[in-house]
């Protein structure tokens, strides 16, 4: 029964410990979970679940199910291109393109040194200026292909 | 409600969903995601409808019935939508290997020939056989989740959950599949209760046994023989042999639930050591000899000591694991054919102090209410009793009460699965009940939360209770239990004012040197607050065996007859003669503890224990031991050999519950029939032919040849049971008792008007301390009892593959402690009291107190109760199994042989897991 | 020196466009005070900065930063309120826009805010419930359900614990209203919500607000944050207590028990009803779940008068449309007016035609569920029950134009795979259908479909229509079988000759 202790976890656990009559709310514990470390690995599940007072299946179930949710730990900057009605309208697609070829990288996978990741998202909420893509939290907006090297220059 | 289905027209009850009321009906509509234990879901979409009037098709499943609606569930439409999702189901099914059975079945019925999809992505290749008893297969599986509802809504257990969405979305135990885990089941917290794989539609949870021997062939409706729950199971044969136990949805009390054992558990039936002659001593060996002789053998040696000694020089201990018929047949051999009272059960080690506190106050010694009234509760309190792994199946249903709202009181010194879920935790020193139901009582009366009305009309004696409890005041009972005083008031405001407070007690009431005065204290409580005899209220102990319940009530007990009857009244006095043609013996007779005292005086000569390890798990062992040695003729019946049967002279094979008939009598007072569901092999004979065979020989024939039989002398005897007979019991939900009459429906409720005595008595009892305390030479309280997995002596549970789980007992110590006594995780000490040592390995847990040790006793190797003082309540002699003072040595490694290292080892690796 | 007030948008759009980088290039600069607004929604002219003239606002559009001098020069500047994509608009809800300091609740005050709490502070809450009736306001999260049925239910269910919600998942790609409410005029969804607690009894409320939206997440807990130090969440009797929620993620979470669930903390799976969240919802309690717009709407319903609101618009459609335009039209942005109007003439006077180069192909209404109409078939008037008879929705308003570089077959994979990928995975006919529909495309559009295969897909679209359990799954094929049905050839030249000849 040796607890599993990884920096900051249970740092980041300790203000989503629930205060009855307070429940314990899972994909809150996950999400601030995620922020203090950069994701949420499978091997802290017991600990969060011990945290909130649940079981290890119910972490894993909403774990698995929420896509913005990461198990691995992420790279230094994380490009996710809109793949939205009005993006793809506006040839997001030749956006995507543009950039795996730029950073040589598979959608999903990052790149060797780590200085990237490229995922696709759902609509930003940026359609009226589309084709949307956005890097950490910065929303760029009208991206066009041949844009795209001086898009990612400032992220290093 | 009225609603047409198909143009039949069809009675809904409120609260029916369309799929319910058609069920109910007859009408079959397809569908792999509802069940009847569940609540409404809607996933499969099979069992589409249309509704006159209204557009769309709504899932019968979880549309309300409402009245007058027209429903059609066969429209060409709905056969075809029916037709492409079963192709769905098929083609995500892999492409080689058999189709499940029950999607066969449905595609067959619904005309699907092929699959047109080409090339289809399947169902990812997973397997799960981590559990011991079923083996999870993701092909066969169709993401109803219905193993995960059920694991939730009946279980409450949480150990499965759906992973992924979309098409990958599948059902997974614990987080192991997401950690890169197989064995996802064993490392998850699943509590093996069955639940999922008895939901599961298509077989992708199957029992291993099914797997490895095939589907049963035919089902006989019984009851489960592990704990007082008293779950009704139709057990699954084929071949002549039990392949499945199958919680049965008709089971009054389970209701389609199990546990563990129940479900799984029943294995050691076929065990390779099962005893299947009866076996002489010769020396340190045992010779097999014939039934004839065997049978021969007890008459001439009881009948020897009886001419020789006298009746009282031979006394008899029943098994509370046997039948009523057989335990009334053990009590009538003594009364009638040897002539003495010196017979005892079980019951004596385990709620003896229940029958007398509550034969004290209520006048009846059984649970006032219901497993069914934990639904109409307003609050339940549950007092040293761990139910989720004592009694699952009430524990689950505890568990579902709390999740619906209803407030749960747990007063208990460790931190059980209830505790940690409760509203109020009492968590209060081990042997200090009466301190702290007293201050609650203190609290009742300063508060003015009493009954009066009640206390009126129902009960006298309240100006003794009152007195005992004007200075209990709660600050006074915190500095005795460790409770803080503020918890007390709290929990005896809830009991008072929830309209049905319903409390269910244990063993960490009764076995303790004031077990009956801690039932007293509870039992004024309820009567203080009119918690009784109404619907969700009452004083419920939960019983402990199969029937613990039955054997006392058929007089295996020295002190009163079956049904209770006094041994002096004139009147059974005269009925015994005229139906048994033997007077009833008038002395009391020897109860357990007085049995060793006499064997080791040399007043005991023959002693016959049926089913009951004495050796093992009664307390002070040495003692039992010694006594045992004492004894001239010792007979053992039992299904295998265990520790008592080391001291035996003859050993007898017994027939297990699944191989015979009669009648067991659940913690409820609910008498329900256990049926043959195979031949005991080799000829075995069930354990009331072997005390009608010898009878017989000792020349008081009983010539039944039914166990109804002995029930219908049974109820001729007893007021009680008067209305009870086997044709009654045929109905699934057996009778409750009292049953006065043949007409008589049972009794689910007691003292609704009346109790026995007419009314119920206060009985004021003083906090007085446990038998020892922590002392410097001694600083541990060692508190025994029970872990899920295995059952009291073990003799069962550690022949099946129960064993996988759990194979040895193992001391739970606060972390604390463990740090301070640089002690590892699965290290072995060595526990010592006054009377004796026992090795066990150490584990940390916060389920129990700094200072407070805990352990069970189901494997005779760890010897726990070698440890255990004799002292026991002095009422009821139940003993003090829960305080014990005790220390904890390191032990050397030369102490070890090397075997036994390696076993430790073993132990150790299970452990940390 | 004379310093100039200049106003330009911080929403996130506008920042997106370059309202960011023009506010880091100027910010050293002495001569102007920069004030950051909501925005104005015409998005084509962003960054678009503004000053005031004797005569109102005037605006320079597609700001670079040396544009500065000629600005503050007072040079070339256009009069809003001659902006004819602004001009023919009517804004009710977005009145405010381009005008206040999202945060700044005084602004907010003076330009009638608060008068519809204040007004339904002084009514009871049935009579908050009959105004909205009378006012005839349908949801505008995309079920158009009539919201005053609801807030009955959850005002006449018993229950100690009651609860606003605002469903702020925006999920539907080609919409951005509800971003532009919470980060532009974050009081008017709080006024919304208020008014909601007040006809409901509610002590509580969340804003789950989707994850891609951080931004407006902040602006919204700034907001609350004021509104609570102006002792706005103050009821008589009890204090209001709201809270941001965002979510992970997941499509399905905009559908109201999934959002609910997953606002409890699990899994955001789609719960079958009854019961509705009205009368069992967040923690088994009595539940209003709206959209933001929704909610932003209510208070000049209360101000004005339920009346008011059932003056605009038609028969079925009370009130006033925020439209979103996206995709390739030259003028993509917001707009506010009353329904009626065809899809034609929105597309005509605001959308300004196509984006330089690009020719018209097909337009989708309502989000990737919504159906998609060629040239001919735009002169469909844009009104809740108009678009259910042709089997198309409005949703929540989002329009996303495709030029004819658009292949359909594509674009019907893309639907498919957006279901598959966003499928909670519980009802059979969307967790295997939608998984099927993706690899009949995929193989039409890698030529080895056949016409079977198109048999086979329409009766897909039919079971997962009908036996859907909800709109995700239900919805998924009305994109795809649009596409085949107006650009059927597009489909048929991609399957493999072999099955051709059959
Ligand atoms: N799995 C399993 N189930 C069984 C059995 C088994 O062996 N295994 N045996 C069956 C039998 S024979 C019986 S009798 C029942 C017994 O069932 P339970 O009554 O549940 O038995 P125990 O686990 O012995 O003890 C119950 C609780 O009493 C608490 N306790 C100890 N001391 C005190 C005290 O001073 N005050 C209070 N309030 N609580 C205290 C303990 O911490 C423990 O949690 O279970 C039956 N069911
Ligand atoms: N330390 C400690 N010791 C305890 C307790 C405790 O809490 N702590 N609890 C005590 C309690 S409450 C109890 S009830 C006892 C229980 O202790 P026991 O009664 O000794 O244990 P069981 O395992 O119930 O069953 C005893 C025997 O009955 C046999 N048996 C089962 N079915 C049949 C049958 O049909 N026929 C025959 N002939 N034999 C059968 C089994 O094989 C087994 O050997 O343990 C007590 N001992
Ligand atoms: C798959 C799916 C996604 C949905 N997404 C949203 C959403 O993002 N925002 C929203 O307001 N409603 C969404 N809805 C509708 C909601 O279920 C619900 O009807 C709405 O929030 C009610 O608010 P209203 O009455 O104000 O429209 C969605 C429905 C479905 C089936
Ligand atoms: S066996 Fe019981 S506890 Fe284990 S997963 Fe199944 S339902 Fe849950
Ligand atoms: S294992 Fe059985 S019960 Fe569980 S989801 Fe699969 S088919 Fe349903
Ligand atoms: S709860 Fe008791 S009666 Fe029921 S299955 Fe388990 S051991 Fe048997
Ligand atoms: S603990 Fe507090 S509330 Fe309870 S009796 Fe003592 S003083 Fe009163
Ligand atoms: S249609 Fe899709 S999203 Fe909706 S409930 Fe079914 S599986 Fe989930
Ligand atoms: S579709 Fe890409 S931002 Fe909306
Ligand atoms: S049985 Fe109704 S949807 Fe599955
Ligand atoms: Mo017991």
């Amino acid at each position: 029964m040796t607890t599993w202790h990884r920096p900051g976890l249970a740092e980041a656990l300790e203000p989503c410990r629930p205060v009855p009559p307070a429940k314990p709310n899972i994909l809150k514990t996950l999400l601030a979970v995620q922020t203090v470390l950069g994701h949420v690995p499978t091997s802290a599940i017991p600990q969060i679940a011990q945290v909130l007072g649940l079981t290890d299946a119910q972490v894993a179930g909403v774990l698995s199910y929420y896509s913005d949710i990461r198990t691995r730990s992420p790279s230094r900057h994380l490009i996710r291109v809109c793949m939205g009605e009005s993006c793809t309208a506006n040839h997001g697609g030749r956006v995507l393109r543009a950039i795996q070829d730029h950073v040589r990288v598979a959608v999903g996978d990052t790149t060797p040194e780590g200085r990237f990741t490229v995922e696709k998202m759902s609509c930003a909420g940026n359609c009226a200026v589309s084709p949307t893509v956005m890097i950490d939290e910065d929303v760029c907006g009208r991206v066009t292909p041949s844009g795209v090297p001086s898009l990612l220059e400032p992220y290093t | 409600m009225n609603i047409t289905i198909n143009g039949q027209r069809v009675v809904a009850d409120p609260g029916d969903t369309i799929y319910q009321a058609a069920n109910k009906a007859g009408i079959a509509i397809p569908g792999l995601c509802a069940s009847g234990h569940l609540n409404p879901f809607g996933s499969c979409r099979l069992c589409l409808c249309e509704i006159e009037g209204q557009s769309g098709t709504p899932a019968t499943c979880t549309a309300p019935a409402r009245e007058g609606l027209v429903v059609q569930t066969e429209t060409k439409r709905l056969q075809r939508l029916r037709r492409n999702i079963i192709e769905l189901f098929l083609s995500e099914q892999p492409a080689a290997g058999p189709v499940p059975e029950a999607l066969q079945r449905l595609a067959v019925s619904c005309g699907v020939r092929s699959v047109r999809y080409r090339d289809p992505e399947r169902r990812l290749v997973y397997r799960d056989d981590s559990n011991p008893f079923f083996s999870f297969d993701n092909a066969a599986c169709v993401s109803c989740a219905r193993c995960v509802r059920a694991c939730d809504e009946i279980q409450g257990t949480f150990a499965l959950t759906m992973i992924g969405r979309g098409f990958s979305a599948r059902p997974a135990a614990g987080a192991g599949p997401l950690m890169g885990e197989a064995a996802a089941f064993a490392t998850s917290n699943c509590v093996s209760c069955g639940a999922c794989v008895k939901e599961c539609p298509t077989g992708a949870l199957t029992e291993k046994t099914v797997l490895e021997q095939g589907a049963p062939t035919g089902t006989v409706r019984t009851t489960c023989a592990y704990c007082g729950v008293g779950c009704a199971f139709d057990a699954g044969v084929r071949d002549g042999r039990v392949v499945k136990m199958l919680p049965a949805d008709d089971g009054p009390s389970n209701q389609g639930h199990a546990c563990m054992k129940g479900r799984f558990g029943w294995t050691y039936n076929d065990a390779p050591d099962r005893l299947r002659v009866p076996l002489l001593r010769r020396g340190n060996d045992w010779e097999e000899i014939s039934w004839e002789s065997a049978l021969d053998r007890i008459a001439q040696e009881f009948t020897r000591i009886k001419d020789t000694h006298g009746p009282d020089a031979l006394a008899t201990i029943s098994s509370s694991r046997g039948t009523n018929e057989e335990n009334y047949l053990f009590g009538k051999f003594m009364r009638c054919v040897i002539g003495t009272n010196h017979i005892d059960n079980c019951a004596r080690v385990c709620h003896s102090a229940t029958v007398t506190g509550m034969m004290e106050t209520l006048g009846a010694s059984a649970a006032t209410n219901s497993i069914q009234d934990l639904d109409q509760a307003q609050l339940i309190m549950v007092v040293g009793a761990n139910p989720t792994e004592s009694h699952p199946v009430v524990g689950a249903r505890i568990k579902q009460a709390h999740r619906r709202g209803i407030p749960l009181i747990v007063i208990d010194p460790r931190r059980t699965e209830l505790a940690r879920l409760a509203d109020l935790h009492l968590q209060l020193r081990p042997g200090t009940n009466v301190a702290l139901l007293n201050a609650m009582g203190h609290v009742l009366v300063k508060e003015e939360l009493l009954d009066q009305g009640f206390i009126a009309t129902r009960t006298e004696g309240i100006e003794d209770w009152l007195k005992t409890v004007s200075d209990c005041t709660p600050e006074a009972a915190e500095a005795i239990t460790g409770v803080p005083a503020h918890l007390i008031c709290q929990a005896a405001r809830r009991y008072a004012r929830s309209r049905a407070s319903l409390c269910v007690h244990g063993l960490g009431v009764t076995e303790h040197l004031w077990g009956s005065h801690g039932v007293i204290a509870l039992c004024n409580l309820a009567l203080a607050t009119g918690n009784i005899g109404k619907p969700g209220t009452g004083i419920n102990p939960l019983r402990g065996q199969n029937n613990v319940q039955g054997a006392s009530d058929m007089g295996c007990l020295p002190t009163y007859f079956a049904g209770y009857q006094s041994l002096d009244d004139p009147k059974l006095t005269a009925l015994h003669q005229a139906i048994t043609g033997r007077p009833l013996p008038t002395k009391r007779g020897m109860k357990t503890p007085d049995m060793w005292d006499a064997a080791i005086a040399g007043r005991l000569k023959g002693l016959w224990i049926i089913g009951y390890d004495v050796a093992q798990t009664d307390p002070n062992l040495k003692k039992v031991h010694d006594a045992l040695k004492r004894v001239e003729f010792l007979v053992v019946q039992d299904l295998f050999l265990n520790e008592t049967t080391k001291f035996a002279h003859l050993v007898l094979p017994g027939a297990s519950f699944l191989e015979k008939d009669g009648t067991f009598t659940n913690l409820e007072r609910r008498i329900q029939r256990i049926r043959k569901a195979v031949e005991p092999p080799h000829g075995i004979l069930p354990d009331w032919r072997v005390v009608c065979e010898v009878s017989n020989r000792m020349g008081y024939p009983m010539p039944y040849q039914h166990p109804s039989e002995i029930m219908d002398e049974i109820a001729r005897l007893t007021p009680m049971l008067a209305g009870v007979s086997y044709d009654r019991l045929e109905q699934h939900a057996g009778l409750q008792w009292p049953v006065p009459t043949a007409t008589h429906e049972g009794t689910a409720l007691m003292h609704q008007e009346t109790f026995p005595k007419g009314k119920a008595h206060f009985v004021g009892v003083e906090y007085l301390p446990p038998g020892e305390a922590a002392s410097k030479e001694y600083p541990f309280v060692l508190t025994t009892g029970r872990i899920l997995q295995h059952y009291n002596c073990g003799a069962q549970t550690r022949r099946t593959d129960i064993l996988n789980l759990v194979d040895t007992d193992v001391l739970e110590m606060h972390p604390s402690d463990m740090e301070r006594l640089h002690l590892r995780d699965g290290e072995i000490i060595r526990l010592v009291s006054a009377r004796g040592d026992a090795l066990l390995p150490a584990v940390g847990s916060e389920r129990v107190l700094p200072g407070h040790l805990f352990t069970s006793f189901h494997f005779p190797a760890s010897t726990v109760n070698a440890l255990l003082s004799s002292s026991a309540d002095e009422s009821s002699k139940c003993p003090e199994y829960k305080v014990s003072a005790v220390r904890v040595e390191p032990i050397e490694r030369d102490e070890l042989d090397p075997e036994d290292e390696a076993e430790l080892q073993h132990m150790r690796r299970q452990l940390i897991l | 020196m004379k310093t100039t007030r200049l106003y330009l948008s911080n929403d996130t759009s506008s920042r997106a466009a370059g309202a960011g980088r023009l506010a880091d290039a100027w910010s050293e600069r002495p001569e102007i005070q920069l004030i950051r607004t909501s925005p104005r929604g015409a998005f084509f002219l962003e960054p678009m900065v503004e000053r005031d003239t004797p005569n109102g606002r005037e605006a320079w559009f597609n700001v670079v930063p040396d544009d500065l001098p000629r600005i503050v020069g007072g040079m070339g500047g256009t009069p809003v309120a001659g902006i004819p994509f602004l001009k023919q608009q009517t804004r009710f809800t977005f009145a405010n826009f381009g005008t206040t300091e999202p945060l700044a609740l005084d602004e907010y005050q003076t330009r009638g805010g608060l008068k519809g709490l204040e007004a339904a502070r002084s009514l009871s809450p049935e009579a908050i419930v009959e105004e909205l009736r009378i006012s005839r306001l349908r949801g505008r999260g995309g079920a158009a359900f009539p919201v005053w049925k609801k807030w009955q239910v959850a005002q006449q269910t018993g229950s100690e614990q009651k609860y606003v919600v605002a469903n702020a998942d925006e999920g539907d790609a080609g919409t951005y209203c509800d971003r532009m409410i919470m980060e532009g005029d974050p009081f008017r969804l709080i006024e919304g919500m208020l008014i909601c607690a007040q006809a409901i009894g509610a002590t509580r409320g969340y804003i789950y607000c989707r994850y891609e939206y951080p931004a407006a997440a902040q602006t919204m807990r700034f907001a609350i944050q004021k509104a609570r130090e102006a002792d706005l969440l103050d009821f008589d009797d009890y204090p209001f207590d709201l809270e941001v929620v965002v979510g992970a993620g997941s499509y399905v979470c905009g559908e109201e028990t999934a959002l609910l669930e997953s606002l409890e903390g699990r899994r955001g799976v789609v719960l079958a009803k009854p019961p509705y969240p009205a009368e069992s919802g967040l923690y088994g309690k009595p539940t209003i779940v709206s959209n933001v717009l929704t909610f932003a709407t209510i208070p000049n319903i209360l101000t004005s008068g339920g009346a008011w609101h059932a003056s605009l618009g038609t028969e079925g459609s009370r009130g006033t449309m925020a439209i979103q335009l996206g995709g390739r039209v030259k003028q993509p942005g917001l707009v506010e007016i009353p329904f009626g109007l065809t899809l034609r003439e929105v597309l005509d006077r605001f959308g300004g035609g196509m984006a330089p180069g690009s020719r018209f192909k097909a337009v989708q209404v309502g989000g990737p569920l919504g159906s998609l109409f060629p040239e001919s078939h735009l002169d469909i008037s844009i009104c809740y029950d108009t678009f259910a008879q042709a089997g198309a929705i409005l949703g929540h308003g989002g329009i996303v134009v495709y030029d004819d570089e658009t292949n359909m077959v594509e674009l019907a994979r893309h639907f498919m795979a957006f279901t598959a990928d966003e499928s909670c995975g519980k009802c059979t006919p969307c967790r295997v259908g939608s998984v099927r529909g993706r690899e009949i495309l995929e193989r039409i559009q890698s030529g080895q479909g056949t016409a079977e295969d198109l048999i086979l897909l329409s009766d897909l679209g039919e079971t997962m229509k009908t036996a859907s359990l909800c709109a995700l799954g239900g919805r998924a094929p009305y994109p795809v079988e649009t596409a085949i049905e107006h650009f059927g050839d597009e489909f048929r030249s991609k399957l493999s000759a072999f099955n051709l000849k059959q």
